[in-house]
């Protein structure tokens, strides 16, 4: 079965296949080669029948091929091209996996000559599971509650928890996670109380303004006040009313912790079932109470039956609520209700890290400029996403050679346009490319505002104005974008912080880096090869910028690539089984800095240098 | 919005309320103060009471909702006298589905300050939950279970829509909730490619070939699971892993420049096209591997389909003669079919392609208007052929054609893309159709009583069919036991054609206009029967709740029915 480990590889390899620094050698036509080896028990060492086993390769992974093991366990593909190749097996009772797998990494076999590929042992771990019931607080099932499920891994070098799969419950509130590998795992649950699902806006808001009169004794006719007051019998078992609807099921981590770095942890061991259970319980409701900007209304002119007419348009303040839950996102619904001129009140929400966008609709057409503000949300919260900012309108230019200035002259460029070469191809991605949104984060309060980039690399946040302060400037959504350096006359900028004083109008010059070059060769142990080792790339110049690492496994001929990478000077490190390590710890990584091989990275640069294996 | 809303009901509280003086500190014990609503909510069928249950009240002045205690009860305070519905919900019991079909019951009631308490009944839901397993009882992972409806009086199936496809587990499980009453075909389909065996010895895959509960490969030898409301029913399916098979051959009859398609249908009907592969140069077909069973392979020359917006189809090209009588002549197609029992690889199987044959339609009777808007609402008319897979696209023998009316006052259509073969013309009553059909004749076959055969050779007269707008109206109530079942009101005729069926709201409430006038037996089943309706001793078991009725033209007749119990009546 190949899943999810196709995407990720596709993700991982996508570009490296195309600047492949290896360069296959010349063979007759005519020569094709083998995979073969065995499956085996990975704890018992017996062979597997009945599995699956799959090899694609590595350009074209839809190019799948499946054979299924007999009593020996043994498989053989043969007929192939030369190439790298996925090796992956499944079986009913075992972890689905490819050959070696470490998180999203594996060692791919390398077919051609003078390479061995038929002597393969291919151990498979017995499936673990975790399995379990969600209940309400009345010990009813919970369904279709969303189940996540977090692995501990080294992913960014430290211990942290990943999310790996999610799935909902069934009528029973059962949810089941099968064909896990070994290791320590996290679950957590997010739902919603099913008796809030129907309630509408407009029946929770008549509710809500009906209880709010009541409970103000605003002056009503005398016999109506009962009337507006929307109550139930005595009964302790029944909340009040207006209540009723108002509550959320607050992120619930196994056991029954509300954050993921208080969950319990499960350790999972082979062909192990852990049982995780979850009482839910309804609380009431987090509202967040949003300032907002109060824009004058827009008019908007239609044309009807030759007729103009004009009419005023409240524009709305548009939201975007996110619930990051670790490394998972999933987008809220909450109510809103405007509860005052700018002041707009959001409900059902539940307790957690709670990522708020608001977008305010600005003027030019294709130029988003948001404000968002990431909080941890625990209670009732006020944000003001309305204050004025102090200082004039900032903008800018973004330099990077994926930016092109438009031409100067006014007649359509469409004669200018190169027809052919690089430059072409570069005019097709560029207006085939998702836009760049450049963001200012403030060191003070947490807030980012951000707006998208042209292609020719402007931006501007003309309308909204940012109040004084350190900004970190930063491109949040690309991964091969990174900034360098910042420019700006009568304002101090350092690395990639710029300080923003009030009364500024600011014109920002951003040095921008792509990621594209291109680092492979062979992870060496005394001159010898070496399958599944950890390829660390160490900036040598680090920032806490993370991005700037990067990982990979060798192959089955001890070969590797990495791409894309950021132009600069790094360290290149193999560790043999490193797949462990924490290697953001200083500390820890401290000790194989020293055999580890200089590179210096040019921008575009292709370069090939062999590791050696610690 | 929500914020003009309390000043209406503010100003509508007076209205509500009769004018008395503010001096008044109890509420005057009129009919139409303020009145508590007491009730509960119980289990329909078990007559358990239901805790923490939504209860829903829309009345004129407001919307309320509560959930139920512990014990099930509800009470609503402070509510003007007057007209309320009350719903009731949760999950685990079956509410509205989309489609209108089924729906809770809802107590409306005129509330004063003495009405008694509401009693809500929920019905809980239906499951089927089970296992997929091999010869050697090991579980079978990654199979989709989906589940099949027969409609009663409907040869086909139709999918049960569900909200997701289920799909068996590492234990080879499966659950399906949510289920209304009704019959239920299971079908297992894995849902990987089989694998070739490693070795790479036989180059034959082997893998599983979708199954129906309780593990055959036709629909005549499976077992349909009943779900009656509340009802929780196991199904396991044992699954044995066979070789697969290829099929091969050759079609001829087509000239250079046709464009032809071939096709291939697996046991169960479903399209299964993308496994097989045509080329037009050599004529030559194969398929990919497939699981042995019942194949049906045709073959047609590609003409443009046209669908218009009153769902009709015809065929569109480029040319189209003008025939004899008048009649618009669509281009005539060529079809060839085989049904194939694979059960090893078959090869030079030959299609050869024959021309197909048009039915013209005559139809009398109906009014002609200058008016375009006034057209009339003719009937649909259908053939339907007693051997589907002989035929092109047997949907389109089963859809109605369009009726255009012509200027003598006669509206015409033409059946076309039939093969030889036997047919019934089945004559779907329309929504407010206001014409029946007196007589359809063919030649010398009274097509209301016999079958239409038809061969290839010989002259095709037009089918001539005469209708009348003087047709009866009947209208009626289904009365249900204590649990409100889905249920259909049955009309049989002398005439042996197909029945017609209605459909029953959640009242009961049944009502046809533009039928033939004659006798009738009419009767109420459960939609979850599945019964022969032409089968003497069905009818003989049931025969004290079937009404004979004579209706006389534009008569308007009214009547009452109990509910047939079919079967079991009992969960």
């Amino acid at each position: 079965m190949i899943s999810r480990l196709t995407l990720r590889a596709v993700t991982l390899l996508g570009f490296f296949l195309a600047v492949n620094a290896f360069a296959v050698p010349a063979v007759p036509p005519a020569a094709t080669y083998r995979i073969a080896g065995i499956v085996v028990d990975s704890v018992t060492g017996q062979p597997l029948d009945g599995t699956e086993v799959t090899v694609a390769p590595l350009q074209d992974m839809n190019d799948a091929q499946s054979l299924m093991t007999s009593d020996d366990g043994r498989f053989l593909f043969a007929g192939l091209a030369p190439g790298k190749y996925s090796l992956l097996a499944s079986r009913r009772g075992y972890a689905s996996q490819a050959l070696d797998q470490h998180e999203s990494f594996w060692t791919s076999i390398v077919v051609g000559p003078r390479l061995d590929s038929e002597h393969i042992r291919f151990p498979l771990a017995p499936s673990s599971v975790i399995t379990g019931v969600v209940t309400d607080d009345w010990g009813d099932p919970v369904r279709d509650a969303k189940v996540l499920l977090f692995q501990q891994s080294t992913f960014d070098g430290s211990r942290t928890l990943r999310n790996v799969n999610q799935t909902t419950t069934d009528d029973q509130g059962r949810y089941r996670f099968a064909h896990l590998l070994s290791g320590t795992y996290a679950v957590a649950v997010f739902a919603r109380p099913w008796y809030t699902k129907n309630a509408s806006p407009l029946l929770l808001q008549t509710l809500t303004n009906l209880q709010s009169i009541a409970s103000s004794g605003a002056q009503v006719e005398p016999g109506a006040s009962e009337a507006s007051h929307a109550s139930v019998a005595e009964d302790t078992s029944q909340p009040p009313l207006a209540q009723l609807f108002d509550v959320v099921y607050p992120v619930t981590f196994f056991p029954s912790a509300t954050s993921l770095a208080d969950a319990g942890r499960l350790a999972l061991a082979p062909g192990a079932t852990e049982t995780a259970d979850f009482q839910l319980h309804a609380v009431p409701s987090v509202h967040l109470r949003v300032r907002v900007p109060v824009e004058p209304p827009a008019t908007v002119v239609s044309h009807e039956g030759g007729e103009e007419t004009a009419t005023q348009e409240d524009s709305p303040a548009a939201f975007l609520l996110s619930l990051h839950i670790g490394d998972y996102t999933d987008q809220i619904e909450p109510v809103r209700n405007e509860i005052a001129p700018g002041v707009i009140e959001l409900s059902k929400i539940p307790s957690g890290e709670v990522n708020l966008v608001a977008m305010s609709l600005t003027s030019q057409a294709g130029n988003e400029v948001s404000r968002s503000k990431e909080l941890r949300v625990s209670g009732d919260t006020d944000i003001d996403l309305s204050a004025p900012g102090d200082s004039a309108n900032v903008s800018g230019v973004v330099l990077a050679s994926q930016f092109h200035p438009a031409p100067t002259n006014a007649e359509q460029a469409s004669a200018d346009q190169p027809s052919g070469g690089r430059a072409a191809l570069i005019r097709v991605i560029e207006e085939a490319s998702p836009n760049v949104t450049i963001t200012f984060r403030s060191i003070k309060t947490g807030e980012s505002y951000s707006a998208t980039v042209s292609s020719e690399g402007k931006f501007s946040f003309a309308g909204s104005t940012f109040p004084a302060g350190s900004y970190e400037v930063e491109f949040p959504a690309q991964t091969s974008l990174r900034v360098v350096s910042l420019e700006a006359t009568g304002a101090t900028a350092s690395g990639r912080t710029i300080d923003i004083s009030a009364g500024l109008s600011l014109n920002l010059v951003v040095h921008a880096a792509e990621a594209n070059c291109t680092l492979s060769g062979f992870a060496l142990k005394n001159g010898k090869p070496v399958a599944g080792a950890m390829v660390l790339l160490v900036p040598q110049d680090p920032g806490h910028d993370m991005s700037l690492y990067h990982r990979d496994q060798s192959d089955s001929d001890g070969s590797f690539s990495m791409s894309p990478l950021f132009p600069g000077r790094y360290l290149l490190l193999a560790i043999e089984n490193g797949w462990d390590l924490e290697w953001a710890d200083p500390a820890i990584l401290f000790r194989y800095l020293p055999n580890g091989q200089p590179v210096d990275l040019a921008p575009a640069a292709s370069l090939s240098l062999n590791a050696k294996v610690q | 919005m929500p914020r003009r809303l309390i000043p209406i009901i503010l100003f509508a509280a007076p209205a509500l309320f009769p004018a008395h003086s503010s001096s008044a500190q109890s509420l005057p014990p009129s009919s139409s103060g303020p009145c508590t609503l007491q009730g509960s909510v119980v289990d329909a069928v078990s007559g358990q009471p239901v805790p923490h249950a939504l209860v829903k009240l829309s009345a004129a002045a407001a919307a309320r909702a509560t959930l139920t205690d512990s014990a099930g009860r509800f009470q609503f305070e402070a509510l003007p006298a007057g007209p309320v519905t009350l719903e009731a919900e949760k999950p685990g019991f079956l509410t509205r589905d989309r489609f209108g079909r089924w729906s809770p019951p809802t107590v409306a009631l005129q509330l004063a300050p003495d009405s008694p308490p509401a009693l809500l009944k929920l019905v809980s839901e239906g499951v089927i939950f089970g296992q997929v397993s091999d010869e050697n009882g090991e579980p079978l992972e990654g199979f989709t279970i989906r589940l099949l409806l027969r409609r009663p009086g409907h040869r086909s199936l139709t999918s049960e829509m569900l909200h997701r496809a289920t799909i068996t587990d590492d234990q080879g499980r499966f659950r399906i909730a949510g289920l209304r009453p009704g019959f239920y075909y299971l079908e297992a389909r894995p849902v990987h490619e089989p694998a070739l065996s490693a070795t790479g010895k036989s180059f034959a895959p082997s893998g599983y070939s979708p199954a129906f509960y309780p593990g055959v490969k036709d629909i005549a030898s499976a077992v349909p699971l009943k779900i009656l409301p509340g009802r929780m029913v196991q199904a396991t399916l044992s699954l044995k892993r066979e070789p697969f098979v290829q099929l091969s051959g050759t079609v001829s009859g087509y000239t250079p420049d046709e464009q032809i398609t071939v096709s291939l249908e697996d046991p169960f009907g479903v399209s299964a096209s993308s496994e097989i592969v045509f080329d037009r140069t050599t004529g030559a077909f194969h398929t990919q591997w497939v699981p042995p069973g019942v194949y049906t392979i045709s073959s047609q020359s590609a003409v443009a389909v046209v669908v218009d917006e009153g769902n009709a189809v015809s065929i569109a090209s480029q040319s189209s003669a003008t025939g004899p009588s008048g009649f618009t002549r669509a281009p005539t197609t060529t079809f060839a079919s085989l049904r194939v029992n694979a059960t090893t690889s078959q090869s030079n199987l030959h299609l050869a392609l024959q021309p197909t044959i048009e039915i013209p339609v005559v139809v009398h009777g109906l009014p002609t208007s200058n008016d375009e808007s006034l057209q009339p609402v003719p009937p649909a008319l259908v053939l339907l052929p007693k051997e589907p897979f002989l035929h092109p696209n047997p949907n389109v023998g089963a859809q109605p054609i369009s009726l255009n009316p012509q200027p003598t006052g006669d509206f015409h259509a033409v059946f076309a893309g039939l093969m030889p073969g036997t047919y019934e013309l089945e004559i779907a009553p329309q929504q407010n159709a206001a014409y029946y059909a007196e007589s359809a004749t063919w030649g010398s076959t009274d097509l209301l009583r016999e079958d239409l055969i038809l061969d290839s050779s010989g002259s095709i007269p037009p089918i001539q069919m005469t209708v009348r707008d003087d047709g009866a109206t009947l209208n009626g109530k289904v009365h249900f036991g204590d649990i409100p079942l889905p249920a259909q009101v049955v009309l049989l005729t002398d005439k042996p054609r197909a029945p017609v069926f209605l459909p029953v709201s959640s009242d009961g409430i049944f009502s046809i206009s533009g039928l033939a006038p004659g006798a009738y037996r009419i009767f109420a089943v459960d939609s979850s029967a599945d019964f022969d309706y032409q089968d003497p001793a069905f009818l003989a078991k049931i025969s004290s709740k079937i009404q004979e009725v004579t209706l006389a033209p534009k008569q308007s007749a009214s009547i009452n029915l109990g509910l047939a119990a079919v079967g079991e009546s009992a969960p």
